[in-house]
């Protein structure tokens, strides 16, 4: 039934870890569910240990889950196996943080594109040739560049190659994974200008996962912000700068560094403290109680549910309707 | 004010198989007494060997410098070995990007502050025990009388940073070198350590010279700024000037690049090709190939031209109206 629904959705997600020489186990994504619509870029954003790419490795399949669903497109991809679930996979590709590392350095761009069109039995020789000369146009590479190996171009370069290999099979969901995260500024402009060009033309789904506010702000319609394995926060991406109902949120506002002149800049807000904990041992209530100014009582004892706020927001904050929380400082 | 460091016509060359390549061009840096000054630039533009030079922690065998760094009436790059290694730590300092491996993982984080200590200061054991404790207080770690027992893998990465701007400010140096800090960190931590760096600096003085891919950790720390690009200094002004209104064309560019809040999936300005290798520098303006403003004058080096207490390397500075981070932005 295709065209109706989210495309994917996560309800539940939890993926556990063993820890060597402890009885407890991590719990890196603990009871996460979103959606993310047709041709939605989704943005997921969080700080180190939140569990932000162990979610996307769990959408690729790739990651074992230990509860929850995944579903694309009304099939659920954590029952499929072997050929069933390697003819759906296909319809999900991942691009990575790392674009060195992500690429074969004995290979070169035309070996790189063509596997996934080889591995996916498609069309003749000649037609996948000519489909990585297409692919390579769309990422704004030119047809020179079919016999240069990896070593040889810059990080802008492979990352192109990387989203040009990503899109061989017409995924209809596109997981990048801190895709723009290791490139410089002025790289990092070209690489986020094309995916914004390739969403529009293909229309295609994007779950866009960073560390980085400003970038995934730039690009998702709706973000989710992540805290030790949970969501804090589900937003259309204007009200969750403008007006974020997460105390989290309004902390990952303040500390956004702005580049801005100081005429057009407000002061950091003050509140900003601690270190997340680990989420091998996650506190008790709201996990965010220890880094909370707001926090109270209530907030130790109870868990808060991702729950929705007049307005569209997903929130998991006891306190939500009564706190008036400071937007991206302007 | 009087200078803290005043770095004059640096030049570092390194040695390579296809002959002596020059990485830094002619850089000269000032930095006052409790002020922050950042440089500026993407990979490859030669900051972190501008630090590692001024440091003399280049390897000798395969790097030359020339020019001068002077740390009051002592040129770093002129002193001998060991009068270096006596300044490093005592008058100088340097922290680094990812400080679980700038500290030592075999020893307690309060051993690896009492060296410091001590290869600088005559003190009892007891004392540098109770002055890494103090200071430890003072860069905000948590819990310092028992924290001086951890090793550094038992630490945050945040808490690692904080150790390690201990470890260099204990000595209370004149001039702290910050190569990219925070760029390891977490946002929200990042933003403690840069509100530290800035709150250390303020109360003991320290000249601190922070060096940065992000123009948005210069705008919340620093008052002027140096641009970089591909070894040589191409810009330097007050932040609010640079952020205003930009004179060279690349600092300009760096700014147009980074995605805002009001331009929401507007295309960004994406400065086009990359860095030229250190083997094929353009005679001219080096930044003149990816330029969208150059012209034929531009084939001709610029020199470093200053006015008004900025100073900006590009001929044709007069004529252009560059972009800065407040366009397309509500007064």
């Amino acid at each position: 039934m295709p065209g109706r629904g989210p495309l994917l959705s996560a309800s539940g997600l939890e993926v556990h870890f063993k820890l060597p020489g402890e009885s407890g186990r991590l719990r890196a994504v603990d009871g996460v569910s979103f959606e993310i619509g047709r041709s939605e870029i989704f943005g997921l954003i969080g700080e180190s240990g939140s569990g932000k790419s162990t979610i996307a490795r769990a959408i690729m399949c790739l990651e074992p889950i230990n509860g929850g669903q995944v579903t694309l497109d009304g099939t659920r991809l954590d029952q499929l196996r072997g050929k069933a679930l390697r003819r759906q996979r296909r319809r999900v590709q991942m691009v990575f943080q790392d674009p060195h590392e992500s690429l074969d350095p004995r290979m070169t761009v035309r070996q790189a594109i063509e596997e996934p069109l080889r591995l996916g039995r498609t069309g003749s020789r000649a037609a996948r040739r000519a489909r990585v000369v297409d692919l390579l146009n769309r990422v704004g590479l030119d047809e020179s560049y079919v016999g240069r190996m990896a070593y040889t171009m810059s990080g802008g370069q492979k990352q192109r190659v990387n989203i040009a290999r990503a899109l061989a099979l017409e995924p209809e969901l596109l997981v990048c994974d801190e895709a723009v995260s290791a490139l410089d500024v002025s790289v990092r402009a070209g690489i986020i200008n094309l995916l914004t060009s390739l969403q529009r033309e293909l229309q295609i789904s994007v779950l866009f996962i960073s560390h980085d506010l400003g970038v995934v702000a730039h690009l998702a319609d709706r973000i989710g912000v992540l805290y030790l394995g949970r969501l804090a926060e589900v937003s259309e991406t204007e009200s969750l700068s403008a007006r974020p109902r997460h105390p989290y949120t309004e902390m990952l506002l303040a500390a956004e560094p702005q580049p801005r002149p100081s005429s057009h800049r407000a002061a950091r807000a003050p509140s900003i403290s601690g270190e997340a904990p680990s989420a091998a041992r996650p506190p008790s209530g709201c996990r965010f109680r220890t880094r909370c100014r707001y926090a109270q009582e209530r907030c130790v004892q109870e868990e808060p549910a991702l729950r929705p706020l007049e307005g569209g927001a997903l929130v998991a904050c006891h306190r939500a309707e009564e706190l008036e929380l400071t937007g991206r400082r302007a | 004010m009087a200078a803290a460091l005043e770095v004059r016509n640096l030049s570092v060359y390194f040695q390579t198989p296809e002959g002596e390549v020059q990485a830094v061009r002619d850089l000269s840096l000032t930095v006052a007494a409790g002020e922050i000054v950042g440089l500026v630039g993407e990979s490859g533009s030669g900051k972190s060997v501008t630090a590692l030079a001024i440091m003399g922690l280049l390897p000798p065998s395969v790097s030359r410098t020339s020019g001068s760094a002077l740390l009051g009436d002592r040129d770093l790059l002129a002193l001998a070995p060991d009068r270096l290694v006596k300044a490093r730590g005592r008058d100088i300092s340097m922290i680094f990007q990812e400080p679980m491996t700038a500290l030592d993982p075999l020893f307690r984080i309060g051993d690896q502050i009492t060296e410091t200590v001590r290869a600088h200061h005559r003190v009892s054991r007891r004392a540098a025990a109770d002055r890494a404790i103090r200071i430890l207080t003072d860069v905000g770690l948590p819990d310092p009388a028992a924290r001086v027992r951890a090793y550094p893998h038992q630490l945050s990465g945040g808490m690692r940073q904080r150790v390690m701007i201990a470890i260099a400010l204990v000595s209370e140096p004149a001039v702290l070198i910050a190569d990219e800090p925070t760029t390891s960190l977490d946002v929200t931590v990042q933003a403690q350590i840069l509100g530290l760096l800035a709150e250390l600096s303020r109360a003991h003085g320290t000249a601190v010279v922070l060096i940065t891919h992000d123009l948005g950790v210069v705008a919340e720390t620093c008052s002027r700024v140096h641009t970089m690009y591909a070894g040589e200094i191409v810009e330097e002004c007050s932040v609010d000037e640079a952020l205003l209104a930009p004179k060279h064309p690349y600092t300009s560019g760096l700014i147009q690049a980074i995605p805002r809040a009001e331009k929401r999936r507007q295309p960004l300005y994406s400065i086009p090709g990359r860095v030229p290798p250190l083997t094929a520098m353009p005679s001219g303006c080096r930044f003149e190939p990816r330029c969208e403003h150059a012209s034929e004058s531009c084939r001709a080096a610029q020199p470093l031209e200053r006015r008004d207490g900025r100073a900006v390397r590009c001929g044709r500075h007069g004529e252009l109206t560059l972009p800065g981070a407040a366009s397309g932005v509500d007064q």
